[in-house]
């Protein structure tokens, strides 16, 4: 008898007004408002709160928080303010969405659940550069986070590929670790915020190399240089580094939607400026989108923005 | 069989990991470079990796958070 109790208590609710896909800065914000709006609400999630934002080792340019903290620290806090106001996290990876006339089924490894309205704050990945030698030493050289990855290169000599505010954000972290730094950016100039070019003057451990590609990655049993090539000259040569951080942009997470939504040339999800997708009821925030900025403050603002579309479209939804 | 974790505090996937792990009522040993810099270097001697997770099962080393090879080594469904 206590045991069928227990196995009763542990069955999972799989149906919910609404459902949000990843627990990023959007994802989460928008569970804030729609939980405080008395909407029950469920978020999947395949890694933890916070998502990119987990990995990037400080952030100082969100409102709120004027000496930085920590984006695993920031994604923590949302997530808490989230279940504060009665949202449901749940950590699994949604592998598929699909719309009959009245519902969403998303499908996960742990079965469908069911909502009458979605957002697709799925975030996105890094981008891999696709040259030869990268596959190979993923893992054994080549790393995409700084902050998990940073102690296996102290006092060596490394590589980051793109001068953007990640590539340069990234390298004063690592800057504490390693020896020197060879930032590489493709293009003529470097594109990251002003303040932390200023910051890069000041480290002697930091070398730009600017207009130069990645051609290959080299090594035998873990890397041991870097291929470049000026775009200037045509000029090629090996960077002897054992490590390499590549932060050369980000590809929207949206495998899982399988061609249902709209998408731009890059995959991102297109929406209107109230954030509905191509479909009814599905909506975008964050990263995801077609947008002009990707950053903690846009995402926050998408996800408030999406959950009141999604109030309205569920006040309208049950009216009629 | 011993499990051992090598983390870093920051790393997502050592969270997910090791949430595994406790979900599954599996005992580990965890090594967070973050508190123990310089078991990086050891690891890094030892196995080649520059990354974590890396999870040692017995003799099994799974790199990365690898779910299905985990339930594989550690025979849990």
């Amino acid at each position: 008898m206590q045991f069928t109790l227990m196995k009763e208590s542990k069955e999972k609710r799989t149906n919910y007004e609404a459902a949000i896909i990843g627990a990023g800065p959007a994802g989460l914000t928008a569970a804030i408002y729609l939980s405080r709006a008395r909407i029950d609400t469920v978020v999947f999630e395949k890694l933890i709160p916070g998502g990119l934002i987990a990995s990037t080792d400080w952030i100082e340019n969100y409102p709120g928080f004027p000496d930085g903290l920590s984006g695993g620290e920031l994604g923590e806090r949302m997530k808490r303010h989230s279940l504060r106001f009665g949202a449901k996290i749940e950590d699994i990876e949604v592998t598929g969405v699909a719309l009959d006339s009245e519902n969403i089924s998303i499908k996960t490894a742990e079965g469908t659940y069911s909502a009458s309205a979605l957002i697709v704050a799925s975030g996105t990945s890094p981008v891999r550069l696709n040259v030869s030698g990268e596959e190979n030493f993923i893992g054994k050289g080549i790393s995409f986070c700084a902050a998990c990855d940073a102690p296996f290169f102290e006092g060596e000599d490394i590589v980051v590929v793109g001068a953007g505010s990640s590539g340069i954000q990234e390298s004063l972290y690592l800057s504490k670790f390693a020896r020197s730094i060879k930032i590489v950016e493709f293009l003529s100039h470097p594109t990251a915020e002003q303040i932390l070019l200023d910051r890069i003057k000041d480290n002697d451990k930091i070398e730009l190399l600017l207009f130069h590609k990645v051609i290959g990655f080299i090594g035998e049993d873990s890397l041991s240089g870097v291929e470049v090539e000026s775009r200037e000259t045509g000029e090629k040569k090996v960077l002897d580094v054992s490590g390499a951080f590549i932060y050369v942009g980000l590809s929207p997470n949206t495998g899982f939607l399988d061609g249902l939504l709209d998408v731009d040339p890059k995959e991102f999800i297109k929406t209107d400026p109230e954030l509905r997708t191509s479909r009814e009821g599905v909506f975008a925030a964050g990263d995801v989108r077609t947008t002009s900025l990707r950053q903690v403050a846009t995402a926050v603002g998408d996800g408030a923005l999406a959950a009141h579309k999604v109030i309205k479209y569920l006040e309208k939804k049950n009216e009629g | 069989m011993k499990v051992k974790i090598y983390t870093n505090s920051s790393c997502p996937y050592c969270s997910k990991a090791k949430n595994f792990l406790k979900e599954h009522g599996v005992k580990f040993k965890e090594i967070n470079l973050s508190k123990y810099p310089s078991a990086a270097k050891e690891l890094k001697e030892k196995t080649g990796q520059t990354g974590v997770p890396v999870i040692l099962v017995g003799s099994h080393r799974i790199v990365g958070f690898d779910e299905s090879k985990l339930r594989k080594v550690l025979k849990v469904k």
